[in-house]
């Protein structure tokens, strides 16, 4: 640990100080499909952003995170022609006679024309926000160039100015969130992010979104390499709307709620549950987080325990309920066994099975979304005979027993059954029953350690987890620096987080201006992967010609 | 049981305070049901050699041709025209043409006037004095018999898709959904779709409609009932309003002594209402929905059919003229359990949970 000085300086308010040499890596990403299409609604619209389906490839779930994969995710030849067409839809709504008016800052002299000055006001604005940084005075002039070719050969003015906007769209300058690092003035021998950098990863950080005009001129300004400055960008990020859509993403995520775009019920065995009611548990569970940890500013662990939700009518059909319609608050009665995210519908039905409930799925989840364990995965010679002819047993506690008989299957699945076990009185689809095939279930079981008899035990043996809030800390410092965290750089940077986030008693508003506010977030160390160094040398004035 | 208490425990259960088991649908002892099947009731027999021994009745077409016969050098305004000036402005007076009444000694219904009398019909499970005149001049007609005429079909599918005919019961006061000796009923129009399984196709239970007090105020109604074995039986309801839309005309039918016989289980209620059709509105409903286009489908006569009607008529009689207005029927009517919310419960539900 380090005296507080520089940066570090209010965060020493209260609470522990920030390691000495922290610093996060030197990445490039790819922008995802959510960020793509964000940044495209805050830049031109989301009309123009909604007719455009987001060309950027799927992700692998890297450490938990799908944003984590985009640091590890190259673009094929296919896949760069669907950016190039998408590319080129966007820039023709931007300057169609709908929007030209209000998107474009100057008119031409003649529709039919070249304007160069027109199209270089055009070009410098929008470069600006779609590089995230100021274009080189050589990029400008190469992009009218570009526009003002395309207007010849064409005869329309507008045109031109299309074809110029999708060469930056198309540009890895666009498509790519690359840190650009530059000696710290504060900190003689390390580096820290240029302000450009800075201002991509708050903003896609807290927003999922390209900076705004405001951020980006607190860069420009040096604004956000001073405390006051980056307090005050900070701060006004927080109190945005955006960081709502931010935060819902991240969680969103942090979920594995993709899951959802694939996710299928046996319409005979759960006739209720359509694709608009799975749509809808995807919904609740990101408004209950939101409200709870945003606009409520509650305690994180409570998550896990409330029983405070959002109802929709496809909902309230498999929570046996009345409701209005349109999405209301929702509070689950005292005596009912819905409290917390374990309890929504969203949990208990992206894991399980089709037909069935999976106590094993559950059990899987709950450990790997909210407390970053990792369960192996089965090894590849499983027979799973025994497990599907348990003979005629009434419950999955029986059923399941198989695993506990046999020694390569007890070592992981008692990590994981016991907890889903406890969430059988939740059917495959996330409604509540009393009993399976008529047998009354058996709930009661065991945490690391915490030993309980119901839901309730359950739901507070996470909460009171110590892993819990450690767990979100990792998942948000790894999406707010782009990539996985570093068990061997990261460790005491997460414990520092941690420790801190205790001490805004768990609000998460508080942990998200800490990890903005760090010197972790802003300092950065040499690139541990050579593919890091490669794109390092791509970050500067690069607009794809 | 007093309504005040019970749309308090309503309340508390749509607030969710007050209720513990989700899989119960009889909560502070009430229960809602959404109608979802709702066709003039026809007891057919194969080949309808029983109820029509006779055949079927023409319909337009059918009548047009022996009316016009082709080669007749006719004007629109003497022969199109002209029907449709007697389907749009009926008389009882004789057409000339046959029409074949139900002849069968059966028929779904109920006694409505606690009479068994000569010309009424006998329940297939051998109750006499079933009254149900609608049946006796519909029976033999195509368009009415299940499952494929026109009425029958149409008129089903338009209780899913229309929310203009989205009729339900409350159970109030209910102490056991097999026995209790009174319960109150109420109805009420829902404002809101049908919740369907994932094919699209089924209702299924546990859904959520509100109370439409605005456009629906006039169709609200309450009676009582009793609850024998599982099966509902309510008292007389005076006048019943029916909102039926179809084809997406809005229309309606008025029923007289209406009442329910259903079935019930906690996902489901399947029976009859029966009561007395007036018979001006119940011709009106059947040729503001059906354009000839769709009659003649269902060989559907509607100048004939009025006669009929007029004809069979059994009940208030015009205190000038000494006519019957209404007509004794039964409809075969299935529901499925859904969640009544009440305007003021609505309301009362976001102000206790919003935080």
């Amino acid at each position: 640990m380090l005296a507080c000085t520089g940066l570090v300086l209010a965060a020493c308010e209260r609470g522990p100080a920030e390691p000495d040499n922290a610093a996060s890596p030197l990445r490039a990403r790819l922008m995802t499909g959510e960020q793509y299409s964000n940044t495209i609604a805050h830049i031109f619209g989301a009309d123009i952003s909604a007719a455009v389906i987001p060309p950027l490839p799927p992700l692998a779930r890297t450490d938990g995170l799908l944003a984590s994969g985009a640091a590890y995710v190259g673009v094929t030849s296919d896949q760069v022609q669907q950016i190039q067409q998408a590319a080129a839809s966007i820039a023709a709504r931007v300057v169609d006679e709908q929007h030209r008016a209000y998107l474009v800052p100057c008119e031409p002299e003649s529709l039919t024309d070249t304007d160069a000055a027109c199209a270089a006001e055009f070009l410098k604005m929008t470069g600006r926000l779609l590089h995230r940084r100021p274009l080189a005075e050589d990029d400008i002039a190469a992009l009218v160039d570009v526009a003002n070719r395309a207007a010849d050969a064409t005869d329309d003015f507008y045109g031109g100015l299309a074809v110029a906007l999708e060469t930056i769209l198309i540009s890895p300058g666009f498509l790519f969130i690359v840190d650009s690092a530059e000696p710290d003035p504060d900190r003689p021998g390390e580096q820290r992010l240029d302000a450009y950098s800075l201002a991509s990863r708050l903003s896609f950080f807290l927003w999922n979104s390209a900076p705004d005009d405001a951020l980006l001129l607190a860069a420009e300004t040096g604004e956000l390499h001073t405390r006051e400055g980056l307090e005050r960008a900070v701060d006004r990020m927080l109190a945005s709307s955006r960081l709502h859509e931010g935060m819902r993403s991240f969680f969103d995520d942090m979920m594995a709620f993709d899951e959802f775009d694939s996710l299928a019920k046996d319409p005979v065995v759960y006739p209720m549950v359509t694709g608009a009611t799975l749509a809808d548990a995807r919904e609740q569970t990101l408004r209950t987080i939101i409200d709870h940890l945003l606009v409520r500013t509650e305690d994180y662990r409570d998550l896990f325990t409330t029983r405070d939700t959002f109802m929709s009518m496809n909902l309230a059909a498999v929570y046996g309920t009345p409701t209005i319609n349109g999405w209301v608050p929702y509070r689950f009665a005292e005596g009912s066994d819905r409290r917390g995210l374990l309890t929504h519908m969203s949990f208990l039905a992206a894991h399980s099975h089709s037909v069935r409930s999976s106590p094993t799925l559950r059990g899987q989840a709950l450990r790997e979304l909210f407390l970053c364990q990792v369960v192996p995965p089965p090894p590849p010679n499983v027979d799973f005979s025994a497990l599907e002819d348990a003979g005629d047993v009434p419950t999955a506690r029986e059923r399941l027993d198989i695993h506990n008989k046999n020694p390569s299957c007890a070592g992981c699945h008692l990590i994981t059954d016991p907890i889903g076990l406890s969430l059988e009185n939740f059917d495959g689809a996330g409604r509540y029953r009393e009993t399976e095939n008529g047998a009354i279930l058996d709930i009661s079981g065991e945490l690391d350690g915490m030993l309980y008899d119901d839901v309730a035990g359950l739901t507070a043996a996470l909460r009171d987890h110590p892993k819990l809030p450690y767990c979100v800390v990792n998942r948000l410092y790894a999406y707010g620096t782009g990539g996985p965290v570093s068990l061997k750089y990261d460790r005491d940077i997460l414990s520092y987080f941690t420790e801190r986030f205790a001490g805004h008693e768990y609000r998460l508003p508080g942990l998200l201006r800490d990890i903005a506010l760090s010197q972790a977030f802003t300092s950065v160390r040499p690139a541990e992967a050579t593919n890091d160094s490669v794109v390092v040398a791509t970050a500067r004035g690069d607009t794809g010609q | 049981m007093k309504r005040r208490i019970l749309t308090l425990a309503l309340l508390l259960s749509i607030t969710g305070v007050a209720y513990g088991n989700e899989a119960t649908t009889l909560r502070n002892g009430t229960i809602g049901y959404v109608m979802t099947d709702l066709f003039w009731a026809v007891y057919q027999t194969p080949n309808a050699k029983e109820e029509c021994p006779n055949g079927f009745n023409d319909g337009p077409r059918e009548q047009f041709e022996k009316l016009f016969p082709p080669g007749s050098k006719l004007t629109v305004e003497d022969t199109q025209l002209r029907q449709e000036i007697e389907t749009w402005h009926p008389t009882p007076d004789p057409d000339g043409f046959v029409f074949h009444e139900v002849e069968g000694r059966y028929s779904w219904g109920l006694n409505l006037d606690g009479r068994v009398d000569a010309n009424d019909f006998t329940h297939p499970d051998g109750t006499p004095g079933i009254d149900n005149e609608v049946y006796r001049a519909v029976g033999c007609i195509i368009g009415f018999r299940g499952p494929d005429g026109v009425e029958y079909i149409f008129q089903n599918k338009a209780i899913a898709d229309e929310r203009y005919n989205r009729m339900m019961i409350e159970l109030t006061g209910v102490d056991d959904l097999e026995n209790d000796d009174e319960v109150t009923v109420n109805l009420y129009r829902g404002q809101d779709n049908l919740l369907k399984d994932a094919s699209g196709n089924r209702v299924m239970p546990g859904g959520s409609q509100r109370v439409d007090t605005r456009w629906g105020r006039s169709l609200i109604r309450h009676t009582t009932g009793r609850i024998e074995d599982g099966v509902l039986t309510t008292e007389p309801i005076p006048e019943m309003i029916m909102p039926w839309m179809n084809l997406s005309v809005p229309s309606i039918q008025i029923f007289r002594d209406a009442r329910f016989r259903l079935k019930l289980s906690p996902s489901n209620a399947t029976g009859l209402l029966a009561g007395y059709a007036d018979v001006d509105t119940y011709y009106k409903q059947l040729i503001r929905n059906d354009s000839t286009h769709h009659l003649s489908n269902g060989q559907i006569s509607g100048i004939s059919l009025y006669k009929a009607l007029r004809r069979l008529a059994d009940a208030y009689p015009d205190p000038e003229t000494g006519d019957n207005t209404a007509i004794s029927t039964a409809l075969d009517v299935k529901m499925v359990q859904v969640f009544i919310v009440h305007p003021q419960e609505q309301g009362e539900t976001e102000q206790n949970i919003t935080h």
